[in-house]
């Protein structure tokens, strides 16, 4: 995996709940975050409210209608 | 402006009408009733490829990403059942996954443009003839185009970078030669200011809105952990 130490400030597991409910972390930091919030319901309620806000991203692109 | 630290004590929407009605959905397909799935697929199988299409660019993998979520929900419903989030930002979410890994593995460098043009040029198609929870989507994707819209463009950037694009932020600062941490800002703050907008915007579709006072909710125990990570395809990249 990877030597990349722990973040030791709360708000970093913030910035990481952001970015993990985009996609957007690289594979070590995505580990991170997740054993933290396995751990952590503060910061599992943060990643909640970021996955809602970005399923409503979901609604802006355009419509296309699936092969059928 | 609220500052940008990250709602940690975000109030859910209480659950819709919408989420009661796919729950009941998906307990019919735990008990192994295909025409549920086929009534989960009907309503949620053109957001989650619309999705996929822009994301990845590719019809072809736009629908395995959509076919492998279905695919999951019938052979592993419980996943879904959990009591954290509407089956709908699940899906969604699961189908963003997919579409990111098929991209990722891909690597294609349309990824950019695709991404910068997911807020642009979209038209308004007729409503006429469609079903009505289409017509609601068609009118919370424009007030989510709006919410998007009204971004300083270097926090719109980081986010649709990241969200259609399927970059993760160190690329970001690669393809921008924005220094990450700055990356890491913006996106932050886009997710904040857009949660905003939203709530402003808020109606009763509820998206992302704030229901208010629901500070402990008990269902909210390791569920969404199901989200995508054991889907036993590798993990996010």
């Amino acid at each position: 995996m990877s030597t990349r130490t722990l973040p030791t400030h709360h708000d970093e597991y913030e910035a990481l709940a952001v970015a993990w409910a985009v996609n957007a972390l690289e594979p070590a930091d995505q580990a991170i975050f997740e054993a933290h919030r396995g751990e952590c319901e503060r910061c599992a309620r943060t990643a909640d409210a970021a996955l809602e806000t970005v399923a409503a991203l979901a609604y802006a692109v355009p419509d296309v209608a699936p092969p059928a | 402006m609220r500052g940008v630290e990250m709602v940690a004590d975000a109030p859910r929407p209480s659950r819709s009408d919408e989420d009661a009605w796919c729950a009941a959905l998906v307990e019919r397909v735990a008990a192994g009733e295909a025409q549920a799935l086929e009534e989960l697929y009907d309503r949620y199988a053109r957001p989650a490829y619309s999705l996929a299409l822009r994301v990845t660019g590719d019809p072809t993998f736009a629908e395995e990403a959509v076919q492998e979520v279905f695919l999951a929900v019938w052979r592993q419903p419980a996943r879904f059942q959990a009591g954290r989030g509407g089956f709908g930002t699940w899906l969604l979410a699961a189908v963003h996954h997919k579409a990111v890994d098929a991209v990722r593995r891909e690597e294609a460098v349309r990824r950019r443009a695709l991404a910068l043009q997911a807020v642009q040029g979209l038209d308004a198609s007729p409503q006429a003839g469609r079903p009505e929870h289409e017509v609601e989507e068609r009118m919370r994707g424009e007030r989510v185009r709006r919410a998007l819209l009204a971004l300083p463009e270097s926090q719109r950037e980081a986010l649709t970078l990241a969200y259609y694009g399927g970059y993760t932020q160190r690329e970001i600062a690669t393809l921008t030669g924005i220094p990450i941490g700055t990356v890491k800002t913006r996106m932050h703050r886009a997710m904040h200011n857009l949660r905003s907008a939203l709530d402003d915007l808020a109606d009763p579709l509820q998206i992302g809105s704030r229901a208010g006072g629901d500070a402990a909710d008990p269902a909210r125990g390791g569920g969404m952990d199901q989200h995508v990570n054991d889907d036993g395809e590798g993990g996010r990249r």
